[in-house]
């Protein structure tokens, strides 16, 4: 990679052209994707077996008389085609208006701008946290393949993907906070106001626990590019010319094997917000996800649409950016 | 991956000790609560949706944030009575129960500081009755005909049928008439977020998983002694068990086996509140088995309660025979029980034709004794109920297989198939606790799950009928007394049990405070209810 200083420039430009052509392309699909995303939602919703009157009146939905459901069902639009009410929410949503959660009782718009902040900062640090153990981990784990750290490493993330996520919460709650005085849920002592410092401290184990979840993925994938990069001819030869193990993995290794890596993280975003679903429930973390199991059981169409479509960009956005990342650090690569 | 057969026993052993860990009650640290003494901090299993009366938030007369106009008073094992709250006095009941007349109290003010009068009462009623308002819990005002204010403090209700029990329907909140001018959903009520009432307590904040009241600094008797009830939501069981350990919190509720783990904890009080919850199934009309009246009381004799209640609620219930628990007093008939004795159940079974076969199963004229018992996916405690009961049928040779239904896929098999059903969401009157359980116009005056076993005696509705329309208290209570001999007579359903519900109370507290004991609840529970059901009334201990 050695280059003069002009040409770097010129490449530079010519990569960041690239990358804004490939984000608008992305988001010219993403765009309609999301909107059939959601009339699938819609669809899928109607057809389900969740009740949404039920789900409305609760217990005294028992009591009501079949002509009482009937006027209910009438006067709250429950009856009317799933598509007729997918116009009426895309048509509302384009020009802004996300509607009223029945669920929560209170506009849409409300109940993400409160609860996305949570999960945002939930998912943010469990990610962060998981990338930064990924990487140690996979490079102990490299520094001697079938070591003990290797091993030790591999039979971890072989047990975080073995149990439940929301058994490894309790048992983290069980462990860590009846005994060492984490807070075990929440995000702010029992009665207390919530802080920021509160916040921060019982961000501590849903995001170890969250981050712990991911871990696995991670550190395979990012295990087996280590281990390929180390048999590449480009380590031969540095090896060759007399460098260390430790910073042939850091120049050479790791820059290499962090290509697919990028990728890999960038899928995992959508399934982080499933992955953060459980935590949240177990920890009773006011975010969106759980919100989102609880919208759809409920039959609250406008938040469920909302959660859905928010979701949907995510994972388009994961991908766009791991790809422009791509483009941004492997000179090789031109078209994704 | 050749390295995997190694490391897999290795993994294998460190879960299981890290599961083991997490299943063991460790010890609970004491003098972790950091809230102030004048504050309340519950765990809830869910926050409400809405803090609108109107919408049914609170609407049994504990409301704390918007009071009724009558209320519930009296001892935890007992019909709690009905006395006036926002009203000055019992109401004046018309010769036929059609015509209620209802004086309000003077110079009381909601917490916005308008005064409270009749034409807030009307509004009030008059938004539940309007279809335009979908209000959820119309279905409790179906015999309201209509409401007016006669003067600034008295209002009239008139009622389409009789009916005494209508008092019940006074227990439900009372809002602003300002705020009930426009017409519309009552989901789109500025009221199911911020709530104006005249209760002692008022909205702080309302949160995506709490909700803080505070005192109301212009309630009428003063503010009240508890200061703050925080509310923290937090939907898992055992979270909350957990949580509630590490003590922080001051209160929650738990199903009753996780709540026992409770009991040897000097920390904590394990709190029983008594319900008229009952549990039971229908016994399908169109069913050759379940419509033989002999076979209907066979099975009622067949089944052990007590098993029931010691098993599967974990001793927080008792048995029950009919709809009506020991609590409503005189309208109890004690000697309507059924006695636990298989052999009489064999007996009638096999008077009714219904004869053991090689395979110790009944069977008449080749038809096999045989039924399906639906139970609604969502309530673990009903398919547990179903599934020993199902083992217990089996015993006396009748094979009952146990299906989930959603109430879509369970409505229209209603005639044919049992349905486990729960009841008792009205309690506060035997009246309401019953007639729709047992009359004859019912179900196709109600719901699918009134009276589902279409069970018809003249004799029944005219007692029901005469509880519902005399002012006569004693003749009330022994028209009751009538109905409950008559049922175990010729019983239409097998009612098995009373749900109590658990709470779990810090010890520290009870001890802190006079006013935390329960009244007897209503199917809906939580933490708006138990120990904690009326917080406005707490006096600190000296």
């Amino acid at each position: 990679m050695i280059l003069a200083a002009g040409t770097t420039k010129h490449i530079r430009r010519g990569r960041g052209r690239e990358i804004i052509s490939l984000l608008s392309r992305r988001f010219m699909v993403a765009i309609p994707a999301t909107m059939a995303v959601t009339a699938g939602v819609f669809w899928l919703a109607s057809i389900a077996p969740f009740n949404p009157l039920a789900a409305y009146l609760g217990s005294a939905y028992e009591q009501a008389t079949p002509a009482q459901r009937e006027a209910l069902a009438q006067e709250l639009g429950l009856n009317d085609t799933w598509y007729s009410v997918w116009f009426r929410w895309i048509g509302d949503a384009l020009s802004g208006d996300w509607g009223t959660s029945r669920l929560f009782a209170q506009p849409v718009a409300t109940v993400l701008s409160e609860r996305l902040g949570y999960t945002v900062l939930l998912t943010g640090a469990g990610l962060i946290l998981a990338i930064a153990l990924s990487i140690l981990l996979a490079l102990g784990a490299g520094l001697r393949p079938g070591g003990i750290l290797d091993t030790l490493c591999l039979s971890v993330v072989h047990i975080a993907q073995a149990i439940p996520p929301f058994v490894l919460g309790l048992v983290a709650i069980a462990v860590f906070a009846l005994s060492l005085g984490l807070p075990a849920g929440g995000i702010a002592a029992g009665g207390a106001e919530p802080t920021g410092a509160s916040v921060a401290l019982h961000l501590v184990l849903p995001a170890c626990v969250l981050a712990i979840t991911l871990l696995p993925w991670l550190v395979m994938n990012l295990r087996a590019s280590v281990l390929q990069e180390l048999a590449s001819d480009a380590v031969l030869a540095a090896r060759g010319r007399g460098f260390g193990r430790r910073q042939i993995l850091l120049s050479q290794v790791l820059p290499v094997a962090s290509l697919p890596f990028i990728t890999v993280v960038g899928t995992r975003l959508g399934e982080l917000v499933t992955g953060a679903l459980l935590i949240e429930v177990v920890f009773s973390w006011p975010g969106l996800a759980s919100a989102t199991v609880d919208s759809a059981i409920a039959g609250d169409f406008p938040l469920l649409a909302a959660v859905t479509a928010l979701t949907c960009l995510m994972v388009f956005a994961g991908s766009a950016l791991a790809d422009a990342c791509y483009l941004a650090v492997d000179p090789r690569v031109h078209d994704v | 991956m050749r390295r995997l057969p190694r490391i897999t026993p290795l993994a294998f052993l460190a879960s299981m000790l890290l599961v083991t860990a997490g299943c063991a009650v460790s010890p609970p640290q004491s003098g972790t609560g950091s809230q102030p003494d004048d504050s309340l901090a519950l765990l809830t299993a869910a926050l409400p949706e809405t803090l609108n009366p109107l919408a049914g938030f609170d609407n049994n007369g504990t409301g704390k944030i918007n009071e009724s106009l009558f209320t519930l008073e009296g001892p935890q094992n007992q019909l709690p009575a009905i006395v006036p709250l926002l009203a000055a006095a019992q109401p004046e009941i018309s010769a036929d129960a059609k015509e209620w007349k209802v004086t309000l109290r003077t110079g009381i003010f909601f917490s916005d500081g308008t005064p409270f009068d009749a034409k807030d009462v009307v509004a009030s009623y008059q938004s539940i009755m309007d279809p335009a308002s979908a209000s959820p819990i119309a279905g409790v005002l179906t015999n309201l005909a209509g409401v007016r204010a006669t003067d600034d403090h008295t209002v009239e209700f008139t009622l389409h049928e009789p009916q005494v029990s209508f008092k019940t329907a006074l227990l439900i909140g009372v809002a602003p008439s300002e705020s009930l001018e426009r017409t519309g959903l009552v989901e789109d009520s500025v009221l199911n977020r911020a709530p104006i009432g005249t209760g002692p307590y008022v909205l702080d904040s309302f949160t995506p998983s709490r909700l803080v009241l505070k005192a109301n600094p212009s309630f009428r008797d003063g503010e009240v002694d508890l200061k703050r009830v925080v509310y923290e939501e937090a939907t898992d069981d055992n979270s909350r068990a957990q949580r509630m350990l590490a003590g922080e919190f001051d209160g929650t509720v738990l199903p009753p086996r996780l709540a026992a783990s409770f009991a040897g904890n000097s920390d904590f009080e394990l709190v029983r509140a008594t319900s008229a919850d009952w549990r039971g199934l229908s016994l399908p009309a169109e069913h050759p088995l379940t419509s033989d009246p002999t076979v209907r009381l066979a099975l009622n004799l067949g089944v052990d309660r007590q098993a029931l209640v010691d098993g599967v609620l974990a001793g927080a219930g008792r048995p029950a025979s009919t709809f009506v628990p020991a609590a409503y007093g005189n309208a109890f008939e004690p000697s309507a029980v059924f006695a636990y004795d298989t052999k009489r159940a064999g007996q009638l079974l096999d008077q009714s034709g219904w004869v053991l076969g090689d395979d110790a199963m009944r069977s008449k004229d080749g038809v096999p004794a045989r039924f399906t018992l639906m139970y609604n996916p969502g309530d673990t405690l009903r398919r547990d109920l179903s599934l020993a009961f199902s083992a217990q049928m089996k015993q006396l040779g009748i094979l009952v297989s146990v299906q989930s239904a959603t109430f879509d896929q369970a409505e229209p098999r209603i005639g044919t198939d049992a349905l486990m059903l729960g009841g008792g969401d009205t309690p506060y009157d035997v009246d309401t606790q019953l007639y729709k359980m047992l009359h004859s116009e019912y179900p196709a005056a109600g719901s699918y799950y009134d009276n589902p076993s279409h069970f018809a005696d003249p004799g029944m509705d005219a007692a029901l009928d005469l509880g519902r329309t005399t002012l006569d208290p004693e003749a009330r209570d022994k028209a009751y007394r009538q109905v409950q001999s008559l049922y175990v007579n010729e019983p239409s359903m097998v009612v098995l049990a009373f749900a109590d519900h658990s709470y779990v109370q810090r010890s520290s507290t009870a001890k802190a405070w006079t006013g935390t004991g329960t009244l007897l609840e209503p199917h809906d529970h939580g933490t708006a209810w138990g120990p904690w059901v009326k917080p406005g009334q707490w006096a600190r201990n000296q």
